[in-house]
């Protein structure tokens, strides 16, 4: 309790509840913003329903990264995958997730200053807005494991402030906007599904996090209730700016943005977006931080170092140069938000641990059955 | 570069040693009075304030008093050591400790039989008596000096709660802790601090309730100092504290007996520094600087109230000017358009912008504060008839600065004045000005960040081990009644956890006071 | 332009290694060489036009584009 100074990454633990809000920012921070609009575009007004449907495989992937973390206590991916894989696979593997947690950073990070400059800061520099959030998620990501988990805690209440705002939005909001539902079946919710889903197959990041919980029994429980509560607030955002907006939803880009702009209160609250967007960029920092930290643990753990704080800022020149790597423009984000990443991202992070889960039962079960025969032998011998 | 200061401090201390001419530890009284009183006296050179006063005892056997003028009670010294040693009839062989035995009305004495021992005593202001062809000493407890009366403390005021305040002198102040705890678990270890001025500090805790892990932390940090002079308990408090570049003081200081004990109670050391009114208490939170000892006197309701204006304005005093700067340069649409009117009106005549213009407000603001504080009391009207008249109106119809930006300046020195902790609200001063920058800069996004930036240090800095915003984050369920609100007392049953873990209840359960339970004597 | 961005990136670079090096140097060897490549990795990339080259980006959204045809 007492010893500072020699803080290794080692002895560093959060609760199961901070991981899980962890987990929460990290999906959600980012998906409210830019999901709505894109779910929009293909589910028009049923666009409350997709991410329900979306957040199946949100539950899948926590249900597959806590299994892998019982089968390899106090390991990460980037541990166990060379158990599995054998070192030279394993190796490559790893690299690759470092690889993509780095390059999910960049982007988020270039999502985010997207929508910054574009709803707000108009006439600044992006590579300003970038910078400086970095350099804020720096701090944090070399405070550890701990500080994001407290930071989390703090600023989980916050984050719910737009939440507690939409009833002042009541009275222009209309219900019929609602009807009729499921007019086209259920194929465009499923569509509008694609983009939700793979958000939610970012919680499998939480394969970082799991051997630093130090009540590990409750962890998979925290990860099924941030997917939940993920869920929860894309739907009631969702069903938020359709009675606002209508089917309009999705021609806008950022629609909750445009649907807090509504809101007057006694003709003194007005314009109470910058108040939304500044909670937001709380949001993004929580998130960014998440998935920053992960890629820095991750090489540290790869490459065997005793700290991993001196990579946590030429990570941050990475971090900005992926968030700027053929990526021109706005455009391009998006594009890749609708249409490359809604396979990429699943691919990697649940089908992928699905394979290396299937593979490390096959190799206990060999190892048990193994085991069982010499043990055996043994009680003959004796 | 390093290496090189650690070796010329340690060859510095040597003749340090030498300079104060300290004797060896192990120099013991000779049997001779005279070689004693000649090292004495080598070592006093020049000091005029030693008296030493030659006498027979018995009229046959030659004895020496030393003392220091002005620190001792040479009446009592006068009464009970020489009147009784001089006219009593003693045989020569007397031993020293049959002296006090029989004729030396003095309650507090020890012998002593070395020579640092005996310069220690005189320093301390107990008189030593060396007696001829004896080698050991006797030092009476008969310090006595001039000391200011024990106070209101300016610095931490309050409507309703004892009005006594710690003072200067050491056996003063664990008086006062001892007149409040009367248990013998509160255990007080002294310390000796300084090269030259040999500060005692007092280490008090609770032993029970403390965590011993973390009084003998707090001793190894202790024992770790090396300096020449500890003159207030600020040098004590820097040299200990977990984060040295952090803005936020870890550890508590405190002018008043009842927040000692408070602090105590919850399991908390307590260290107190001779020459000081100012006592420090470790481990701290933030939510702990930002609590008064009132909270906890008045009623529950009142107290919840005042906390959470008092948050409000912390709040406040740390975002109100960066704000203002965001909206007037940035964010005009987030303004109602009537006061928006009204706002650039104002600021029309105005030459600077708003960032510039807030710069120039705060740093007159805190001239301002700081002159008041120092100027005797007399001239201290004037300041504020300056401030308010000339940098107040003045400035305003000269239309050097508009009168909003003087309205928020106004309301921020109220909201950091309203922080019960001084050097807390400091703090919270100083990183108002940095959040000015980035608000002039980039906006509420700016402010955003900052926030960031702080909460993260805020998270990460612990005191003594203890995450600073501990009810908070990590978050403690339990303890945000007596953090968010003041819940009652007979709600208040356990103490916080991560300080007073081997004593959990503080009280016992259902003291909740009903009628139907009155006067329940089973 | 261009020589601006790599002053600006060399001072930044010559910043951090300033700013680590006193908790660097009490690590193994391992722990330098990694940090030093990381950040010659970063100071080389950050001399390209990056924002027009091809990149991992643009590689995996052309990786992808038969499947995205789902989603048209």
């Amino acid at each position: 309790m007492l010893e500072e100074g020699e803080k290794m990454q080692g002895n560093e633990k959060i609760s199961a509840g901070q991981m899980g809000l962890l987990m929460y920012f990290a999906i959600s921070a980012s998906a409210v913003t830019v999901v709505p609009g894109i779910t929009g575009k293909y589910a028009q007004n049923d666009l409350w329903l997709s991410p329900i449907w979306a957040s199946l495989i949100g539950y899948v992937t926590v249900y597959i990264a806590c299994r892998l973390h019982q089968l390899y206590p106090k390991q990460s991916i980037i541990q166990y995958s060379q158990t599995i894989l054998g070192s030279f696979l394993g190796k490559v593997t790893s690299l690759f997730f470092i690889f993509f947690y780095l390059h999910l950073t960049g982007l988020i990070v270039r999502a985010y200053a997207e929508f910054v400059v574009g709803n707000f800061l108009t006439r600044t520099p992006i590579s300003v807005v970038m910078i400086s959030m970095v350099m804020v998620t720096a701090l944090a990501v070399r405070g550890g494991v701990e500080v994001l988990g407290r930071t989390a805690q703090l600023f989980f209440f916050m984050f719910l402030i737009p939440v507690a705002l939409m009833p002042t939005l009541l009275g222009s909001m209309k219900l019929q906007y609602l009807f009729p539902i499921l007019e086209h079946g259920l194929k465009p919710t499923f569509l509008g599904a694609a983009s939700p889903q793979a958000w939610f197959s970012e919680i499998f990041i939480m394969a970082y996090f799991l051997p630093l919980v130090s009540n590990q029994e409750k962890s998979m429980r925290a990860g099924m209730w941030s997917v939940f509560g993920t869920m929860m607030l894309l739907t009631i955002i969702n069903v938020f700016i359709l009675l606002v907006m209508g089917r309009q939803a999705g021609d806008f880009l950022y629609p909750v943005m445009v649907a807090f702009r509504y809101i007057s209160v006694a003709d003194f609250f007005q314009n109470l977006d910058s108040v939304v967007m500044g909670i937001w960029i709380i949001g993004l920092f929580q998130k960014i931080s998440v998935f920053y930290y992960a890629s820095v643990i991750g090489t540290s753990q790869l490459l065997g170092l005793r700290d991993y704080r001196p990579l946590v800022l030429p990570f941050g020149i990475l971090v900005v140069i992926m968030g700027f790597w053929s990526i021109p423009d706005q455009l391009h984000v998006s594009a890749f938000d609708t249409f490359a990443f809604p396979f990429y991202g699943p691919l990697v992070q649940t089908v992928f641990p699905l394979l290396l889960l299937i593979l490390a039962f096959w190799q206990k079960r060999g190892q048990a059955s193994h085991a069982g025969r010499t043990a055996l032998t043994d009680d003959t011998n004796s | 570069m390093n290496r090189n200061a650690r070796k010329w401090w340690r060859m510095n201390k040597q003749k340090l040693q030498q300079q104060q001419q300290m004797p060896e530890s192990s120099t013991q009284i000779a049997k001779e009075l005279a070689a004693n009183e000649a090292v004495l006296r080598e070592l006093y050179t020049n000091c005029t304030d030693v008296v030493y006063r030659s006498f027979l005892i018995g009229g046959s056997t030659k004895a020496l008093v030393i003392y220091i003028d002005g620190l001792s009670n040479t009446e009592e010294l006068d009464r009970s050591v020489l009147s009784s040693l001089m006219n009593g009839k003693i045989s020569k062989e007397t031993h020293a400790r049959k002296l006090v035995e029989k004729t030396i009305s003095v309650s507090k004495w020890r012998e002593i039989t070395t020579l640092e021992e005996c310069i220690e005593s005189i320093s301390n202001g107990c008189p030593v008596l060396l007696i001829d062809q004896q080698e050991a000493a006797l030092s009476f407890g008969l310090e006595k000096w001039e000391k200011r009366a024990i106070e209101e403390p300016v610095a931490e005021g309050v409507v309703r709660g004892p009005r006594e305040g710690f003072t200067e002198s050491l056996n003063v102040n664990t008086s006062l802790l001892r007149r409040l705890i009367k248990s013998p678990a509160l255990k007080m270890e002294l310390m000796q601090i300084g090269g030259y001025t040999k500060t005692k500090v007092i280490l008090a805790y609770i032993d029970g309730i403390v965590d011993p892990t973390l009084v003998t932390e707090l001793k190894a940090r202790l024992n770790r100092i090396d300096i020449d002079g500890v003159l207030e308990s600020g040098y004590i408090e820097e040299l200990i504290e977990d984060h040295p570049s952090s803005p936020f003081p870890q550890i508590l200081s405190t002018e008043r007996p009842d927040v000692a004990c408070g602090n105590l109670l919850e399991g908390r050391v307590v260290i107190l520094v001779d020459g000081t009114p100012f006592i420090l208490i470790a481990p701290t939170t933030l939510i702990a600087l930002l609590q008064s000892s009132e909270d906890y006197y008045q009623r529950s309701f009142a107290s919840t109230a005042i906390r959470l204006l008092r948050y409000v304005f912390t709040v406040m005093s740390f975002l109100l000017p960066s704000l203002y700067v965001a909206l007037i340069t940035f964010h005009h649409e987030m303004v109602p358009t009537s006061l928006l009117i009204s706002m650039a009106s104002s600021r029309e005549a105005v030459p600077f912008p708003a960032l510039v213009e807030a710069l120039i407000m705060e740093i007159t603001f805190e001239a301002l504060r700081e002159a008041g504080v120092r100027l005797p009391k007399q001239v201290g009207a004037a300041v504020s008839i300056v401030g308010a008249l000339v940098i107040g109106q003045a400035a305003v119809q000269a239309g050097l600065v508009s009168a909003p930006m003087v309205i928020v300046v106004a309301i921020t020195g109220i909201a950091s004045f309203m922080i019960p902790h001084y050097i807390a609200g400091i703090a919270i001063r100083l990183l108002r000005f940095p959040m000015m920058f980035l608000a002039g800069t980039l906006g509420l996004l700016g402010i955003m960040l900052g926030i960031i930036a702080t909460v993260v240090h805020l998270c990460t800095i612990r005191s003594v081990g203890v995450p600073y915003l501990t009810p908070f984050a990590p978050m403690k369920g339990k303890e945000l009644k007596d953090a968010l609100v003041r819940a009652p007392w007979w709600m208040l049953n356990t103490r916080p956890r991560l300080t007073g873990e081997s004593n959990m209840y503080r009280q016992a359960q259902g003291l909740k006071p009903d009628p139907s339970k009155g006067g329940d004597t089973s | 332009m261009k020589w601006g961005l790599l002053l600006g990136m060399s001072t930044l670079v010559g910043l951090m290694i300033m700013y680590e090096w006193p908790k660097l140097k009490s690590l193994p060897k391992k722990d330098k060489l990694s940090f030093f490549v990381l950040v010659f990795i970063g100071w080389f990339l950050s001399l390209f036009d990056l924002p027009n080259l091809p990149g991992p980006t643009s590689m995996i959204e052309s990786l992808f584009k038969p499947f995205s045809k789902m989603l048209e």
